[in-house]
């Protein structure tokens, strides 16, 4: 048995989202062990992306239903923050990316 | 009530089984078993530890064929095949990977699928030396018993069993915010014969009603009668 890898936070939710048929955002924060706001960002950034879809219940959102509609594969979907920057003086666009290690990486946005 | 995973005695169970197939020594067979009643938190724990372990975790399928298990089993292990591959490829694909990289393979519901996939299980075990978990619920054992190839390739079979009072007063002491006496916990355990599923329904709502008149502790009254 080779050496285990570390799993990710996201890597553990993916696998709670990707077995369990219907889910809460209860099940992933406790399944994965996640807080609460890692697990809603996470779910919320998936169902605008098309991944995922949310029924919503009485009671607020913890207690809302969520299901899975695109099972794309074992590998969890890297959740990049992008922002644009815009300079009104030159016309040139920035994309800033928030990845692994937080490190800002500005570029032209057509490079 | 704390939204926690509480590793309770069936949990902490499970995870040394897990632990001791992946850990075994050479030539060992290497498939286990938990079974137990609905409600118990078997697929809960298999899940929680296939996250955290990076373990495949597959469900059956009552109309499995072997080809759609091997499908399955081969998505899971990051392989794929072109359209509408053989079975002798599924196969030999997912055994030579196993081969290479050993991982712990859950598979829930082992009730329902057809026996021949559970040769085909056997095969993969055989030829790869990989470990499997196979989870089912009652009558489980008296299915794979007639199988007796698989069945005695079992290295560990554990049983979920219903909370204990124990388990109930250690489980409740976790995930409460508002402490529970022992009469609430014994009466918990009555009126739910042990069930996880039902003792957490019946603490939340007691939690609540105890939280609405700023009681102390949660207390028998807070519960329904017998």
């Amino acid at each position: 048995m080779e050496k285990k890898v570390r799993i990710t936070a996201t890597e553990r939710m993916w696998v709670v989202a990707r077995k369990m048929t219907t889910f809460t955002i209860r099940d992933i924060q406790q399944i994965a062990e996640v807080p609460y706001g890692t697990a809603h960002y996470f779910l919320t950034i998936l169902r605008m992306t098309g991944y995922l879809k949310k029924e919503a219940r009485k009671g607020g959102p913890a207690l809302a239903k969520w299901q899975l509609i695109k099972d794309t594969g074992p590998q969890a979907p890297r959740v990049t923050t992008i922002y644009l920057v815009k300079d009104l003086n030159t016309g040139e666009e920035f994309e800033a990316r928030f990845g692994k290690g937080q490190e800002v990486q500005a570029r032209t946005k057509n490079e | 009530m704390k939204n926690l995973f509480v590793q309770v005695r069936n949990v902490k169970q499970y995870v040394n089984v897990a632990a001791s197939l992946e850990g075994r020594n050479a030539g060992v067979p290497g498939i286990a078993l938990a079974h137990g009643a609905k409600g118990l938190g078997k697929t809960r724990t298999a899940l929680w530890h296939a996250a955290k372990n990076g373990a495949v975790y597959i469900r059956a399928k009552s109309k499995w064929s072997d080809s759609w298990m091997c499908s399955e089993i081969a998505t899971e292990i990051g392989l794929s095949f072109g359209a509408r591959p053989t079975f002798k490829a599924l196969f030999e694909g997912i055994v030579g990977s196993l081969k290479e990289r050993s991982r712990l393979i859950i598979v829930d519901e082992i009730n329902i699928p057809p026996t021949s996939c559970l040769h085909t299980i056997r095969d993969i075990h055989d030829l790869s030396d990989n470990p499997f978990l196979l989870i089912g619920h009652e009558g489980v054992l008296q299915r794979l018993k007639p199988i007796g190839p698989l069945f005695d390739r079992l290295l560990y079979i554990q049983e979920f069993k219903p909370f204990s009072y124990e388990d109930l007063k250690d489980f409740a002491g976790q995930i409460l915010d508002i402490p529970a006496t022992d009469d609430a916990v014994a009466k918990v355990l009555k009126l739910t014969q042990g069930s996880v599923r039902k003792s957490i329904v019946l603490l939340k709502g007691a939690e609540d009603r105890a939280k609405a008149g700023r009681a102390a502790t949660i207390g028998p009254e807070h519960l329904p009668r017998e």
